[in-house]
């Protein structure tokens, strides 16, 4: 397990697979490896109303890297309590279903391919929230090391050759927080909880037209 | 107690002699028998040879009595003797059904030779590097020994030595064990970047292994791993470079000084990740950051741009 980083990727034609294809053939050029697809998906569960105090939010997550685990992530929106579960957890959902209901319409994924350049792993994931285009979101992965603090200039320059200008200089605040701890699965988790956030919140479509890569 | 061993001592004396007794009457009897009868003075010898053989049969079994009678006397000691290591002596394979033994003794004075001449090379060159045609040592130099060959060092020394250079440095992590008796294994933990197995011989650094923090140093029966290389290229490639490092550092005159520099130039590895190539200024080329450490400088370069 190295340490992740994710990026979304601005997507200015609105169409997904433009862009994705961009992408693509931009990180073929890189010696890339494709290896198999991925799949990281998030249901949302609100507090019911009488459960009192304010509505809580519990995100559930499932990444295929790790298979048999479920992630149940519980968001005070000041602060973030990560559970890393069996699989079996998601049958557990339905009894708790007095205190935590499901918003059917909020269910957000991020599907697409997965590739080997050297020691770095690259998703590019396509962003569909209940069936809607959402946007681009990549996931980079640098294997040999453990800490952010450590390779973060170096991921910075990898991202940089493919995406361009759009990877912004300065350290994303949640690694920020834990620059230089040991990274786990769980980190991983809640940056794609967070990406997913700002997905559904936001104005979809960020940041300035892509530009081209640097090198 | 002293006693009862003094008497079976005395008693164990005088069953020798008997038997000594007997054994001189039975040569006696086979000498007489052997020579036959003496033919010069035949007239009483024929008379003499048998009754001779006779009288020798009886001596021999008197004493053969004797000898039961004070066998009987024996008590068998109830203390087991112990007899260390030569008891496995009746276990040794022969050797022309297992030449191991011979190959094993051929390979180690074939490397004690090499580490001899070598050792002698070394001090013959760097003596006077400019008069390459005039090398006079004297003759008994040449034959002499070294006193003290680096493969076979005391163990205090080497951990000593390791210790040294643990104190050396803060973030550099050095565990030495000895799982295969004399020679040392060296586990590395360099900050949070890498951990690194090194395998001694004597004083001398016989092998690397580099691989990622994240990796285990044991194997699953929980031994030290000296051979697994790391799955990921970086640390690959750093492993090469390390028994490049090894071999260029290595040197038979000062060998606690090459070991001191090996483990200087593995602790330049502390920023491999952060480190930019001095020669392009980038982290990344072919997707690897600079892997390769200039020998003096410990300046950072990639595979590529290496001067």
């Amino acid at each position: 397990m190295g340490v992740s980083v994710l990026q979304i990727f601005p997507d200015a034609s609105r169409s997904g697979c433009i862009e994705t294809e961009k992408l693509h053939k931009r990180i073929m050029n890189l010696d890339a490896v494709q290896c198999g697809m991925f799949t990281v998906d998030c249901d949302s569960y609100y507090t019911t109303a009488q459960t009192g105090g304010g509505v809580r939010k519990m995100h559930i997550v499932h990444n295929t890297e790790t298979p048999a685990t479920t992630y149940a992530i519980l968001d005070t929106g000041s602060k973030q309590v990560t559970l890393s579960a069996d699989y079996l957890f998601d049958l557990m959902l339905p009894r708790l279903d007095h205190m935590y209901q499901s918003k059917k319409n909020l269910k957000i994924e991020s599907k697409g391919a997965k590739y080997e350049v050297g020691d770095f792993v690259v998703k590019i994931g396509t962003v569909t929230m209940s069936g809607h285009y959402k946007g681009i979101l990549v996931e980079v992965e640098y294997l040999p090391s453990v800490t952010p603090a450590l390779c973060w200039s170096l991921m910075r320059e990898f991202m940089q050759s493919f995406m361009g200008s759009c990877v912004k200089p300065t350290v994303p605040p949640y690694l920020q927080n834990k620059f230089h701890d040991v990274h786990t699965p769980q980190d991983t988790v809640q940056q794609y909880v967070e990406k997913f956030n700002e997905f559904r919140e936001g104005p979809t479509f960020t940041g300035a037209t892509p530009s081209a890569p640097s090198s | 107690m002293a006693a009862p061993e003094c008497s079976s001592v005395e008693v164990l004396t005088t069953n020798l002699n008997s038997l000594r007794t007997l054994r001189s009457s039975v040569t006696l009897f086979f000498k007489i028998i052997a020579e036959g009868p003496k033919e010069e003075n035949s007239n009483d010898g024929e008379h003499s040879f048998p009754e001779m053989a006779a009288k020798c049969l009886t001596d021999v079994k008197n004493n053969l009595r004797d000898l039961e009678t004070h066998v009987a006397g024996l008590t068998p000691s109830t203390v087991p003797v112990s007899l260390g290591n030569t008891g496995l002596l009746s276990l040794d394979p022969s050797p022309d059904k297992l030449p191991l033994y011979h190959q094993l003794l051929d390979c180690y004075t074939y490397v004690e030779k090499i580490h001899c001449y070598s050792t002698l090379m070394h001090s013959l060159l760097s003596g006077n590097n400019l008069k390459r045609s005039s090398v006079s040592l004297p003759l008994s130099t040449k034959r002499r020994r070294p006193a003290q060959l680096n493969h076979s060092v005391p163990q205090q020394q080497v951990d000593m030595l390791i210790q040294g250079i643990n104190q050396m440095f803060q973030d550099m992590n050095l565990n030495i064990s000895r799982p295969f008796g004399n020679n040392a294994v060296v586990q590395v933990t360099l900050g949070q970047v890498l951990r690194a197995v090194v395998t001694f011989r004597g004083i001398l650094i016989e092998w690397v292994v580099v691989r990622a923090y994240n990796e285990p140093l044991v194997d699953e029966d929980g031994k030290v791993d000296l051979y697994t290389p790391s799955q990921y290229k970086v640390f690959q490639k750093v492993t090469d470079n390390a028994n490049a490092a090894m071999l260029n550092f290595c040197s038979p005159g000062f060998s606690d000084l090459s070991v001191r520099s090996f483990f200087t130039w593995l602790h330049s590895f502390v920023s491999l990740f952060t480190d930019v190539c001095k020669k392009c200024n980038y982290h990344l080329h072919n997707h690897m950051p600079p892997t390769w450490r200039e020998f003096r400088t410990l300046d950072p370069f990639h595979e590529e741009c290496k001067p």
